[in-house]
């Protein structure tokens, strides 16, 4: 393709030509089955830390799912799954664990979290994470994975399937396209009868040349690939009954090709709606609905799989953008936040539980979670264990090498690798306000609350009061002469533990005076000079 | 007449050794007459529709007139038939009991669902009508900057989203200051963003948030306290729907929601010392803080909202050389203190623009196509509508507050063939007699080089080669000698039975979907 397309991809210090195809992308026929949990899932009350006082009366007051409900599946790692993930086939995912399939994975995050939907999710879709907000992420991992194809091995099938209606970033390569999207078999292959599907020879300028490429591209794979689903889809069937619901459809889809004989390397399907600022709801909640959905979608997806005789070349994975914020908010759901849990399923997977409950995980500010493992661990180890490629091919797709999980991976046929860099490291205190190690919670308070007023000397009558406080106080500012004589209550207000800027609109004219703060019932003091 | 136009045509066709570097970088106006190619380019770009009439006006004349008179003629129209519902008030079904209740409820069902389709109906007839000005092509770029979806949990009523759109059509091509004064008091931002939800107790920072990230300044230019600050700074705004809660769909303060305390942002103190009233705080508060964030951030604001219509206008992709013009036309942004027109202007009368670099080189937008095709075909509006929904932009509704991703996702492996599926439809809804007769409305359409010609310019931006222009012909001729065209063209179902095999053949080039 045209220039702009071909320029290098820079991933750190490291440069990968995307011309270089020195590795066969396809090393085997194992079948990776991605599920993108779209908006950001609430990992703590999927898995439930269920006998953490902090996590019913602290963080999720109001949007716990009740001890009562859960089902308990490490009574030593304090961990339960949501009611709902045993729902579906043979108990739903929850039997899947029992049953040793499902791998549970904790803690997985990003340094340097950003917040922004968007960013977050090209952040987990491209696996890179770069050093700016506003550097461009233009190719996912999977795109950059079978970038590398040798031209030779390019096969009858689209490399990935994405069932449902966007492309995903996830699937664009520096040369294009990685994957063929579609909603239904049969349409598709009835459409694709009438697209372009010569290779065209065209004059024009550079930029038009490419563009016009692209779109004739895309014509010859539709046409060619349709004729290669629709003939899977005609020669595949699905054995177990699955619910009727968009994402149990989608996953029916994705058994049916593959017993159909499709040799697409990665599907991908979309679970929407975990965005949930508000209303979230517990038991009953839209949070719930969408893990009974999703427990449904898998476990029927996996039980269809082995009886239709795939289940030793075919995993599953969760992925979602971030997870959320512990403390829930004002409008009964929860913020984005940075570390989440991750399922992976599948007869090749370790049904293990993975580190432990992220939401024990320090705060690494107010609000947010460190994370202990950073996601690309996940994609690193799916290209070498699963893919079978070499650590440089998994490196030249994400930048670099990452740990496994827990060091052993969650792949059964994954061998540890003492060179692999270790896992990120994480701090030893919390600044979660309320945290027991913080030293700023107020029980661990020894030192006063801090205040500096600045500019001083004030020229005029604005001022700003910086101040820490430790606990939750009323606080009321009160202007006096040095003598001592009151000029007025400046201030009065209720304030959180944390770190305030104060306006303040100073009385009285040039001038040494005294501010007196009173925060709960104690009383601070400060000179001021007006000037 | 024919061979000189064709000659024309045929202009620029073999020069294929040019680069994106060897792009004219300059805004200086271009003061060449206009051809037919640089007219049709320029109304692509303006519209979403072109028929013969308007390029045929416009040939021969310069670029400084063209684009004078499509910014004359986008000013004249800003006020179109408002949709029949805009006065349908309705009161909150909660209040009421019995039969009214059940009356009020259904009506209520009514603004949020199917009126905002119906919506949708009425601006697609906006867009099909207006090929002679710049109007609807920037109220969509509006509409995809400020992206607002009617279908969140509880939906945006439909007349909220017209008004909204009101908002963008009044203030098409004016001061962006205006805009961000305006939409941070929308009635439907207001509810998407939960403006409404944003109270000095818990601020919400949503609005906040895009405001700075999406809506002005850029991703990475502010800092997270300028965010909380912002939040808090915009507290206490509602939106009602029910004409028995207030004023329905007109933006209010509710004092007690409003955070009175001081705030800094951005390093400038928002003091509350004012009497809290609605005007007191939107002037202070509410400008104020779009004042601070133009003032302090000028310089990303203006690259950021230049970058954004370069890439909708010129070209999704722009290169290094073209970072330039993008450039000097932020520097024409804050010269004229955020007007947009003179920007507008300078970049379309540009030398720059009309670089034949420049020309076919965008992707086809669902409006692009289906439009497009509309305009000259019978087909039914709320289904256009609905096509467009189903190839990825439905009008009131974009899929995230960051619009439409554009460019090359318009067109993947899911759309290409739906694309053309759904173009069929279009065009088999006519019969070959409707053919014939549109075909007829082409001047010297007797001439099959003409009409084909003619054809070919209406759907595809740049030259084809003679090849090419000779199988299309053939689609036309079915094997007869050109001069038969003329006998075939007077039974009219016969000849629309050839122009439907042409049209066809037109809607599966690659180049059709460039515009």
């Amino acid at each position: 393709m045209g220039v702009g397309v071909v320029a290098n991809l820079n991933i750190g210090k490291m440069s990968v030509s995307a011309f270089e195809p020195s590795n066969y992308a396809v090393q085997n026929d194992n079948i990776l089955v991605i599920i993108q949990q779209f908006g950001g899932n609430d990992g703590i009350n999927t898995i439930t830390p269920y006998e953490w006082d902090l996590y019913y009366n602290l963080y999720r007051p109001k949007l716990n799912i009740p001890q009562s409900a859960v089902t308990p599946i490490s009574k030593d790692k304090g961990m339960a799954m949501h009611p709902n993930l045993k729902l579906g086939p043979r108990n739903g995912m929850l039997g899947l664990f029992e049953s040793g399939k499902l791998a549970i994975m904790h803690g997985l995050g990003y340094d340097n979290p950003n917040y922004s939907h968007f960013r977050s999710t090209d952040i987990w879709l491209s696996g890179l994470v770069p050093n700016t907000d506003s550097e461009p992420l233009r190719s996912g991992w999977l795109g950059r994975y079978f970038d590398k194809t040798k031209p030779s091995e390019k096969t009858e099938s689209p490399f990935c399937l994405q069932v449902g209606q966007n492309p995903s970033l996830m699937f664009l390569g520096e040369t294009g396209e990685k994957s063929i999207v579609l909603e239904d078999a049969e349409q598709l292959y009835n459409q694709a009868k009438s697209v372009e599907s010569d290779k065209i020879s065209i004059g024009g300028s550079a930029y038009f040349l490419d563009e016009f490429n692209y779109v004739n591209q895309i014509g010859v794979e539709v046409n060619e690939y349709s004729k290669v689903i629709k003939k899977a889809f005609d020669a595949g069937k699905n054995i177990e009954k699955y619910s009727d619901r968009p994402l149990s459809n989608q996953l029916k889809l994705v058994a049916r090709l593959i017993n159909g004989g499709l040799k697409s390397k990665v599907y991908f399907v979309e679970h929407t709606g975990y965005d949930t600022h508000s209303n979230q709801g517990g038991l009953d909640g839209a949070h719930s609905r969408l893990l009974a959905e999703l427990s449904e979608a898998i476990s029927a997806f996996q039980s269809d799989i082995e009886s239709l005789g795939h289940s030793k070349n075919v995993i599953g994975l969760t992925t979602s953008e971030f997870g959320r914020r512990p403390y829930e908010n004002g409008s009964m759901g929860t913020d984005h936040g940075t570390s989440n849990v991750m399922f992976a399923f599948g007869d090749e997977v370790k049904g293990e539980i993975f580190g432990s409950h992220f939401a024990f995980l320090p705060f690494r500010d107010f609000q947010n979670l460190w994370f202990d493992t950073d996601f690309r661990s996940i994609y690193y180890e799916i290209m070498v264990s699963w893919f079978g490629q070499s650590p440089e091919y998994a490196e030249s797709v994400l930048g670099k090498k990452f740990a496994y999980i827990s060091s052993k991976g969650f792949i059964k046929t994954t061998v540890e690798d003492k060179t692999l860099p270790p896992p990120p490291e994480v701090p030893k205190t919390s600044a979660d306000i309320n945290s027991p190690d913080n030293p700023l919670n107020p029980k661990n308070i020894t030192e006063q609350d801090t205040f500096v007023l600045y500019p001083n000397p004030v020229p005029g009558n604005s001022a700003f009061l910086n101040m820490r406080l430790y606990v939750q106080a009323d606080l009321t500012i009160i202007q006096s002469y040095v003598s001592g004589q009151v000029l007025g209550e400046i201030h009065r207000k209720s304030y959180q533990p944390g770190v305030h800027n104060v306006y303040l609109d100073l009385l009285g004219g040039p001038g040494l005076y005294l501010l007196k703060i009173k925060v709960g019932k104690r009383n601070h003091y400060i000179k001021c000079l007006k000037i | 007449m024919a061979a000189i136009s064709r000659r024309n045509f045929l202009e620029g066709l073999f020069d294929t050794s040019q680069n994106r570097t060897e792009v004219n970088t300059s805004l200086d106006e271009y003061t060449q007459p206009l051809n037919r190619l640089q007219v049709r380019h320029l109304l692509r770009r303006a519209t979403f529709s072109m028929t013969n009439s308007v390029i045929d006006k416009y040939v021969g004349k310069t670029a400084g007139e063209v684009v004078d008179a499509l910014f004359a003629n986008a000013d004249k129209n800003t006020s179109p038939i408002q949709p029949f519902f805009v006065n349908d008030v309705i009161k909150n079904p909660q209040n009421l009991s019995g039969k009214q209740k059940e009356e009020e409820a259904a009506k209520r069902a009514l603004h949020l669902g199917d009126y905002n389709r119906e919506l949708g109906k009425w601006w697609v007839i906006l867009m099909k009508n207006d090929r002679d000005s710049f109007l609807e092509k920037t109220v969509l770029f509006w509409h995809d900057h400020f992206a607002t979806q009617f279908a969140i949990c509880d939906n945006i009523p439909a007349i909220s989203m017209y008004k909204q759109n009101d908002l963008f059509r009044k203030n098409y091509a004016g001061n962006f200051r205006t805009l961000l004064e305006q939409i941070a008091i929308d009635g439907a931002m207001l509810r998407y963003l939960n403006g409404n939800e944003n109270v000095s107790d818990s601020p919400n920072e949503n609005f906040a948030r895009e405001l700075m990230e999406l809506f002005s300044i850029g991703v990475g230019n502010y800092t997270e306290q300028d965010i909380r600050e912002g939040a808090k700074i915009l507290t206490g705004w509602k939106i009602t729907m029910y004409a028995d809660e207030g004023t329905p769909y007109k933006a209010f303060l509710n004092p007690s929601h409003f955070d009175a305390n001081s705030k800094l942002f951005m390093g400038e103190v928002f003091a509350v010392n004012y009497e809290i009233s609605e005007q007191n705080v939107f002037n202070n508060s509410v400008k104020k803080l779009i004042d601070v964030i133009l003032n302090k951030k000028g310089q990303e604001v203006s690259k950021f909202l230049a970058n954004k219509m370069y890439e909708y206008y010129v070209y999704a992709n722009p290169s290094k050389t073209d970072q330039a013009v993008v450039g000097e036309l932020a520097k024409v942004l804050l010269d004229n203190k955020f007007e947009i027109k003179p920007m507008l202007k300078k970049l379309f009368k540009s030398q720059h623009f009309f670089d034949d670099l420049n020309v076919g080189v965008q992707l086809k937008s669902p409006p692009e196509t289906i439009i497009g095709m509309l305009r000259h075909l019978e087909y039914n509006d709320l289904y256009a509508r609905n096509i467009m929904a189903a190839l990825g932009l439905e009008l009131f509704n974009p899929p995230n507050v960051a619009g439409w991703k554009g460019y090359r996702t318009w067109i993947s492996t899911k759309t290409l063939p739906s694309t053309i599926h759904f173009l069929k439809e279009i065009i088999n809804t006519n019969n070959d007699l409707a053919l014939g007769n549109w075909a007829n409305t082409i001047e010297s359409s007797g001439d099959v080089h003409i009409l084909t010609e003619r054809m070919l310019e209406l759907f595809i931006a740049r030259p084809v080669s003679a090849e090419r222009v000779k199988k299309y012909e053939n689609m036309l001729l079915a094997g007869a000698p050109d001069y038969e065209w003329y006998e075939i063209f007077k039974n009219k179902e016969q000849a629309g039975q050839k122009v439907r095999n042409l049209l066809f053949e037109i809607i599966k080039a690659p180049d059709y979907f460039l515009f």
